[in-house]
């Protein structure tokens, strides 16, 4: 019976590539929910979690996300000390996905989640930055099992995980270029601090934060990467030098900024051939096909921009993702967001001509966005022609893409006559012959079924409602 | 801006490494400690030492900073707490709670309600 019962348990669970590091637990899914396993090797930590109030502290102010412990058939019985099943997280996003001010909310919040820490005798053991999640658009650290009692006079084992993965990040961001973000997709365990020394200018070496977190600390690992700690002469960190330590990589977090200003589409709403008009009635049409397919589960907006439209959507849907190649348009999107209560609109950075690739060992551990679909409804306003034509995708291509990633499409038809086609045109010949309205529709009606259409008053624009038609 | 990559042999001033290398043998040979590491995450013998070696400076500058702001607060009573919650606190009970109700389609939004009348 109990083979039975492991056989039909490993059918139905699967364990989550991701979670392989930590010894004291991990991740799994079984029937569309998560569960942590927690080995007996993670039992005091999670028992001084618990027992500390150090939980209930960071659960009561929203910074970690909440469990329950569950009686469920562990995924494996031989090594399982309990089973909690955390708070599932709507939708997994990465920092190579977030704009700048997510990854510094989320700096933020694992420093103050290590101050807290120590206040209860705890610390955290890493800083990955994977352990962060975006839940009604504020930071939650996700990892429960991150947790060790704190030993005075160690050294913190997570410093060099958190220079890595949020310091050195948003240096390079503020300081160089906010597109050294992708850096991230070639280093999946945050930028090297030697490769972000030398590309951070000169004058951050007047900034004491940097001097030291950065470039100090990759002189020093470059200089002792040879050399074997001996156990001999250990140096002490205080609690108080701690705290310090800390305390500077918060002021180095503090330091680092991004205006968003100049954004590729800033004026577009001003340059487009929208008058008021016809905003108002792409809005209108917007909300009449959403009363016609009923709430949503989870909606993409691609091609968001500041999230104008997404907005609309959340109140028709449970969780709408808002991307956009912009990192401007996905920074000011989201400072917004973070400010209402309880958003359900979660801005990311996306190349939609590029979309984010599965990385990281066996290709799993970090996923895909084809994976992380689909989606019950992705809207594609405005997105067409930067797709037909700056990409040279031919339609066909385009429609079979969208018929993968969602059941409804609601996408704009943006024709050659529209001054934003004219502009992509402008500089090159016209070798897009197929690029109409009756190409369009015939392209798209081989994967999807038309449910509805209305041309958009005032321009030459026209909204569709597509639904896909192997559901 | 400066140019990456390219190092003047007959420049004035010395290179990065250079200095990088003096600092730390200066520093290293005045001190001459090293840390054990325990972690499962391997954290680098370099950030450890480092660690080591800015402790005393750190230290001292948080005590300095502390008692600073405690001087300052004392002259300032009226200072409102500093909440540092960066997350609505409910967020994360409310929505294990909600997500334990079985029936997961009653959860599921009204069609026309505005924004931020959504919860429950």
């Amino acid at each position: 019976m109990l083979a039975e019962d492991q056989n039909q348990n490993k059918m139905t669970s699967e364990r989550i590539a991701s979670s392989f590091r930590d010894p004291a637990g991990f991740v799994f899914s079984r029937e569309g929910q998560i569960y942590r396993q927690i080995n007996f090797v993670g039992k005091e930590c999670y028992e001084s979690l618990i027992k500390s109030g150090f939980y209930d502290s960071l659960v009561k102010s929203g910074l970690l996300v909440a469990h329950e412990e569950v009686a469920v058939e562990p995924f494996d019985s031989n090594t399982s000390y309990k089973v909690i099943r955390p708070a599932q997280v709507p939708f997994t996003s990465y920092p190579w996905e977030w704009s700048f001010s997510q990854l510094r909310d989320a700096a933020s919040a694992t420093l103050q989640i290590q101050k807290t820490a120590l206040e209860f005798g705890m610390s955290l053991k890493d800083c990955s930055a994977f352990n962060i999640q975006f839940v009604n658009a504020k930071p939650v650290f996700i990892d429960t099992l991150s947790f060790e009692p704190y030993r005075e006079g160690e050294p913190w084992s997570a410093y060099r995980q958190f220079c890595q993965h949020f310091l050195a990040p948003l240096a390079l961001m503020s300081r160089c270029d906010i597109r050294l973000q992708k850096l991230w997709l070639a280093n999946i365990d945050g930028i090297p601090l030697d490769l972000a020394s030398r590309l951070l200018p000169l004058r951050t070496w007047l900034n004491f934060s940097l001097l030291t977190h950065i470039h100090l600390h990759a002189g020093s690992q470059n200089y002792f990467a040879d050399k074997a700690p001996s156990g001999q002469s250990q140096g002490k960190v205080s609690r108080n030098a701690l705290l310090g330590i800390i305390d500077s990589l918060e002021s180095g977090i503090n330091a680092q900024n991004y205006k968003a200003k100049g954004t590729e589409w800033g004026n577009y709403y001003a340059n487009t051939n929208y008058k008021d008009a016809s905003a108002e009635h792409k809005k209108k049409l917007i909300e009449q096909f959403f009363d016609k397919i009923g709430s949503q589960e989870l909606v993409w907006d691609l091609g968001a921009n500041t999230g104008v439209y997404s907005h609309i959507a959340a109140q028709y849907s449970k969780r709408v993702i808002a991307f956009d190649i912009d990192p401007a348009a996905v920074e000011k999107n989201y400072l917004f967001c973070r400010d209402q209560k309880d958003c359900k609109i979660l801005p990311l950075l996306l190349d939609i001509t590029n979309p984010s690739p599965a990385i990281g060992w066996a290709n799993e551990e970090r996923r895909s966005l084809f994976s992380r679909g689909p989606a019950d409804t992705v809207m594609a306003l405005a997105l067409i022609h930067h797709l037909a034509i700056s990409n040279n995708l031919p339609l066909s291509l385009i429609a079979s893409f969208m018929a993968r990633i969602c059941n409804y499409l609601i996408i704009e038809f943006v024709p050659k006559s529209d001054s934003q086609v004219q502009r992509l045109l402008a500089s090159r010949p016209d070798i897009f012959p197929d690029y109409n309205e009756s190409s369009f529709e015939e392209a798209f009606l081989t994967q999807f079924h038309l449910e509805a259409s209305e041309a958009i008053s005032e321009s030459q624009r026209r909204l569709y409602l597509f639904k896909r038609l192997s559901m | 801006m400066k140019h990456r990559g390219i190092e003047y042999s007959n420049s004035f001033f010395p290179t990065k490494s250079i200095c990088l290398k003096i600092a730390f043998l200066l520093i290293f040979f005045l001190t001459g400690v090293l840390p054990a590491a325990y972690s499962y995450l391997d954290p680098g013998t370099g950030s450890f030492i480092l660690q080591t070696l800015i402790a005393a400076l750190f230290g001292a500058l948080f005590v300095v900073k502390s008692y600073w702001q405690r001087i300052k607060s004392w002259f300032c009573r009226h200072n409102p707490e500093d909440n540092k919650s960066t997350v609505d606190s409910e967020v994360t009970n409310k929505q294990l709670k909600s997500e334990s109700s079985e029936d997961k389609g009653a959860e599921r939004f009204e069609k026309h309600a505005g924004r931020g009348s959504e919860s429950e």
